[in-house]
């Protein structure tokens, strides 16, 4: 499946971070997995944390400044990874078997998989049986910056209503 | 509890006429009629000198007199005369509501008056577009309009429940995409190289084709489903397009209006085509209806440690169900600032 969540749907959530992404998505019913958020502000103090380290990269903002894009995820079903990188000429993304891959972007806008424009803090989220390969292409405008997000699950993982 | 300041639909045009007519939408009871020069007016259903309905009076003029002891109200709510006395009190007012008729249906916003100005009554010009045909129905559904709304955000559903009609594996077969922004939710789902589902083969003769539907949920009250099919590799545009409009409206916690219109892009004017659809997408509502009555009737027996066990599926539906809750306490809240009981 694929979410495409926009800057507008983002939730605000305590310590001043919006909540992009999050998995079970309703809290309290499933088991925690994971969540993705962003600070406003690259320097913002690590939230409060649960179980697993969180891993952290700082994004680069269409304004000039940067934000920090946390990742918290329970160590025993999932090890998350960060790659900052811009959009350039394009580039693809292939997932894995028990993966979720998040795409957000930072600065400027990017096309995914020739249909889903995103803009900034827009994010995709892949997961599910569909789609394994996701293709990358540059905005209209000046060079995107954009996050990626792996979440890779010890066992199978999904993003959870 | 129902989000208030939101445009809903409360009728078809066609079931207003110079006559008082009850509809209970949100909890509260309107009472509706028609003005001598065809403008709608929608009126809280409910005397102020004792609480008689006025839906149960008759129209004077454009004025509607209640049944009991004569009290007369203006288009605004406003009582004019009081036939027992000269003087007419001052509390002597039932609340306007703010209406709009739009493409044959008529939209009213039960929240602040002040704030139904700025917001501007969804899109349904496929109702009134001579390039289209439609369908209608309208139906009050025994169940809550959030299970309406779920079941509109997963059509899986479709393959199960309307397995003769327009389901098929095809449905669940393939994924889907959901987007969510601050007030929409929509999912979308694409069906490439299938069997068009049984009525569109009826419909439209092909049988081969790729196919999509997209829900799109402008909340709280309207679903816009655009569905369609093509020949494979065909471009969405130049197939078969339907606009599925379902304008949902909470009549009370456990019962809602449910306003249908099929539209489509082909065989404009078909009268056969008509026949058959008015009659088939009949059924498939009352498949719908059922189904939902008894879905009602189980989740409010259900122990509250069984929560639904969601599945990626219902991404539409858990974002649009965080959406109204977030909306339901932005409105209470806004309320309490204010100091008045939601
Ligand atoms: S209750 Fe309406 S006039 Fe008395
Ligand atoms: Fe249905």
């Amino acid at each position: 499946m694929r979410l495409v969540l926009r800057a507008g749907s983002h939730r605000e959530v305590a310590d001043g971070a919006l909540e992009v992404a999050a998995s079970p998505d309703t809290p309290r019913r499933e088991r925690w997995q994971w969540d993705i958020r962003v600070f406003e502000a690259a320097t913002a103090p690590n939230g409060s944390q649960r179980k697993g380290v969180p891993v952290s990269a700082n994004l680069g903002r269409g304004d000039g400044s940067a934000s920090r894009i946390e990742v918290r995820a329970d160590a025993e079903l999932v090890r998350p990874e960060i790659q900052v990188r811009s959009v350039g000429t394009g580039f693809d993304v292939k997932r894995e078997l028990q993966e979720v891959v998040a795409v957000i972007v930072g600065s400027g806008s990017a096309l995914a998989e020739g249909r889903h424009r995103l803009r900034e803090l827009d994010a995709l989220i892949l997961e599910g049986d569909d789609p394994y390969f996701l293709r990358m292409e540059p905005g209209p405008d000046f060079d995107a910056t954009v996050a990626v997000i792996r979440l890779k699950g010890t066992g199978s993982i999904g993003w959870v209503p | 509890m129902f989000i208030k300041n939101a445009w809903y639909v409360i009728a078809s045009s066609d079931e207003i006429v110079h006559e008082p007519m009850k509809r209970t939408i949100l909890g509260d009871d309107v009472v509706l009629y028609r003005k001598l020069d065809g403008g709608v007016v929608a009126l809280d259903d409910r005397c102020a000198h004792r609480a008689y309905p006025l839906s149960a009076g008759r129209l004077v003029g454009d004025n509607i007199q209640c049944g009991y002891h004569g009290f007369e109200y203006n288009c605004a709510g406003i009582c004019v005369r009081v036939p027992a006395q000269e003087r007419i009190p001052e509390r002597a007012v039932v609340q306007a509501f703010p209406v709009v008729e739009a493409h044959r249906w008529v939209w009213i916003w039960m929240g602040d008056p002040e704030k139904a100005a700025a917001v501007p009554v969804p899109d349904t010009h496929w109702m009134t577009d001579p390039a289209w045909d439609r369908v209608t129905h309208t139906r009050l559904f025994h169940s809550s309009a959030d299970l309406i709304h779920d079941n509109l955000l997963d059509l899986t559903h479709e393959s199960f429940l309307h397995q003769s009609t327009i389901g098929d594996e095809a449905v669940y077969e393939n994924g889907i995409t959901v987007e969510v922004d601050a007030q929409t939710v929509s999912v979308d789902r694409w069906m490439p190289g299938c069997h068009p589902s049984p009525l569109f083969e009826k419909a439209t003769g092909l049988t081969l084709v790729d196919r999509w539907h997209t829900t799109e949920f402008q909340i709280p009250s309207l679903h816009v489903i655009h569905a369609g099919v093509v020949e494979p590799g065909g471009r969405r545009e130049d197939g078969h397009l339907l606009t599925v409009l379902n304008a949902i409206t909470p009549a009370t916690e456990n019962t809602a209006w449910y306003f249908y219109a099929f539209c489509r892009d082909f065989a404009v004017g078909d009268e056969a085509m008509n026949e058959l659809l008015q009659q088939s997408l009949g059924e498939v509502l009352t498949e719908d209806e059922d189904a939902l009555a008894l879905q009602q009737e189980r989740m409010e027996t259900r122990p509250a440690r069984l929560p639904d066990v969601l599945i990626a599926q219902d991404a539409g539906v858990a974002k649009a169900r965080r959406i109204l809750a977030r909306m339901l306490a932005a409105e209470a809240k806004e309320l309490a600032n204010a100091g008045r009981l939601p």
